[in-house]
């Protein structure tokens, strides 16, 4: 049964992530034109010329897409683990490492963007007048459930590691 | 000490064919052409007791410590 449904699930999947990966860098380059991808208003500086945003509020926004990187390098290894699993074999030994990737990237980006949030909205709102100039920092559940699914998917990729060497063991034996 | 397989001298005493003995026990040619190299790491119980019962045998025909 798993034969048949891994393949095709994960060719579905190969093709949703392909698809992310090419559309969130697109809605995120939009979000940020029509400042909805920003923690912070900058449309003050809308009668500014293009370009002109202060070097502050340019860093935050690199600040800003540190963990977004992250996420992408996750989606990445998930393009490439749905890719492995078209073939059906679920302990393929590059699986794994994969897996466990994905895991990595998932944390750093969740942990990044929950510790980056107050140095991206205070450097974002460093050039505006007094008494507007802010740092938030926030924690939700669903941070929290981020982090603990980035994590049990490192334990997974680590189990799977251990397994997919058994499973090689196991075939040299007769 | 290790353990030698002497399963290309049975299936001499035998007179059977590789193909013959893979197809009956119910192993590839290829799996069997590696035990009897020894260029696997291990062989199932399950295994050995096809072999023994093919080949009128006993394990101790087949493996020998040396």
């Amino acid at each position: 049964m798993l034969e048949t449904r891994l393949p095709r699930i994960a060719r579905i999947f190969h093709s949703v992530t392909v698809a992310s990966l090419v559309m969130l860098p697109l809605l995120l380059i939009v979000g940020i034109g029509s400042n909805t991808a920003l923690p912070v208003n900058v449309n003050g500086y809308a009668d500014l010329s293009d370009g002109a945003w202060p070097v502050s509020v340019w860093l935050g926004l690199f600040v800003g897409l540190i963990p977004f990187v992250f996420s992408m390098f996750a989606l990445n290894a998930m393009r490439r683990l749905f890719g492995l699993y078209r073939s059906g074999d679920p302990l393929d030994p590059k699986a794994a490492p994969l897996i466990k990737a994905i895991g990595f990237n998932l944390l750093v980006a969740a942990v990044l963007g929950v510790v980056l949030t107050p140095i991206q909205t205070g450097l974002m709102s460093m050039s505006n007048p007094a008494g507007e100039r802010s740092i938030s920092a926030e924690i939700s559940s669903s941070d929290i459930g981020f982090i603990l699914v980035a994590g049990l998917m490192m334990l997974i990729g680590w189990s799977m590691n251990e397994a997919s060497k058994i499973a090689a063991e196991n075939r040299e034996f007769v | 000490m290790e353990i030698v397989v002497r399963l290309d001298v049975m299936m001499a005493m035998r007179k059977i064919k590789g193909r013959d003995l893979a197809a009956k026990i119910g192993i590839t040619e290829q799996n069997l052409s590696l035990l009897k190299s020894g260029k696997v790491k291990g062989i199932r119980f399950e295994t050995l007791a096809k072999l023994c019962a093919v080949l009128e045998c006993q394990p101790a025909d087949i493996l020998e410590a040396v």
